[in-house]
């Protein structure tokens, strides 16, 4: 039976709010290069996370560069290990990558992805489809992203940022 | 352009929060307008913008190892041509039929080859971020041309 969420509408959040298990936020975003969640998170919680651009399909107009999710709305150089498998129209390739904050995407993606708090570890990987960047119509990932840091509290979800401005939806549930 | 409040964690790690309230208690940041976090570099304990060059030989290198990956993922489909031909050389065997009957695959390696070696120069005589992101398209775009 599929279970039906209670939608909190957090678009114009200006505090973090604590999304209980069974609740999913809703972020609208237009034109903008950050996007807060303005979720409260603790250790022990887990979540789907599903972002929905509305760039147009093509394979021009979109900006080129990664995307990230900058946990507790901070970067931490170096404390992130990145591990990606994809296949655009020309090549199936891989990434691995040391970085300084959660990458999410590339260019504008269609994500969805599962979000693992606890203090011990903390992780992001889902499946992303870029689109409206050369070659990517579609590009299929697979991807992974560790926090590499046993002992940081992640408290506050954090920001999407993106290399340029963007639009779209964010979908974030709670699922633990 | 971001602004960002850059300060030194519990670990000693860099760290930007994208505002000031998410700086941890009792930890004095210091602001800087950046156009990434990755703008900011930790020297000698001192958090300071990365210079032009430092930003310059930094962008080099991430696309040498993207290039690097790139051609190593042309090249993979048809290195069972080379395993071939090594095999048979290791076993004494004549080749030469092998090579004509692998000669377009062998010429589009030799092309992918070369496309590596030139792009290598080209990352290493670039002057500009502006010219290393006009290569990193003309990179990408190398796929469809090396088919």
């Amino acid at each position: 039976m599929m279970r039906k969420f209670k939608r909190i509408d957090l678009t114009n959040a200006t505090e973090d709010y604590f999304l209980k298990v069974g609740e999913e936020a809703y972020i609208s975003f237009s034109n903008v290069t950050q996007v807060p969640l303005h979720i409260a998170t603790q250790d022990g919680t887990y979540y789907e996370l599903h972002l929905i651009p509305s760039v147009t399909g093509g394979t021009s107009g979109a900006y080129n560069g990664r995307f990230w999710l900058y946990p507790n709305n901070t970067t931490y150089s170096n404390a992130f290990y990145y591990a990606e498998l994809f296949r655009v129209s020309t090549v199936f390739n891989s990434n691995y990558e040391l970085r300084s904050a959660f990458r999410i995407g590339w260019g504008a993606s269609s994500i969805t992805a599962w979000i693992t708090n606890r203090t011990q570890y903390k992780n992001i990987r889902g499946v992303s489809d870029v689109y409206a960047t050369p070659n990517c119509w579609p590009d299929l990932g697979v991807f992974s992203c560790d926090w590499i840091d046993t002992t940081t509290p992640w408290t506050s979800l954090g920001t999407v940022v993106f290399q340029g401005p963007s639009s779209g939806e964010i979908l974030v549930r709670r699922l633990k | 352009m971001m602004r960002v409040w850059a300060f030194i964690d519990s670990e000693g790690k860099l760290c930007c929060a994208l505002f000031p309230e998410a700086v941890p208690q009792g930890v004095e940041p210091t602001e800087f307008e950046v156009e990434s976090p990755d703008d900011l570099i930790l020297d000698n304990g001192e958090i300071r913008l990365k210079t032009p060059e430092e930003k310059l030989t930094e962008a080099k290198a991430n696309l040498l190892a993207e290039l690097k990956m790139l051609t190593a993922s042309l090249l993979a489909p048809t290195d069972y041509v080379i395993l071939k031909i090594a095999e048979a050389t290791e076993l004494g065997q004549d080749t030469t039929e092998l090579k004509q009957y692998y000669t377009n695959t062998l010429a589009k390696r030799e092309q992918i080859r070369r496309f590596n070696a030139d792009m290598k120069q080209a990352i290493a005589n670039a002057k500009t971020l502006e010219e290393l992101k006009q290569l990193r398209e003309t990179i990408f775009q190398a796929p469809n041309t090396l088919r």
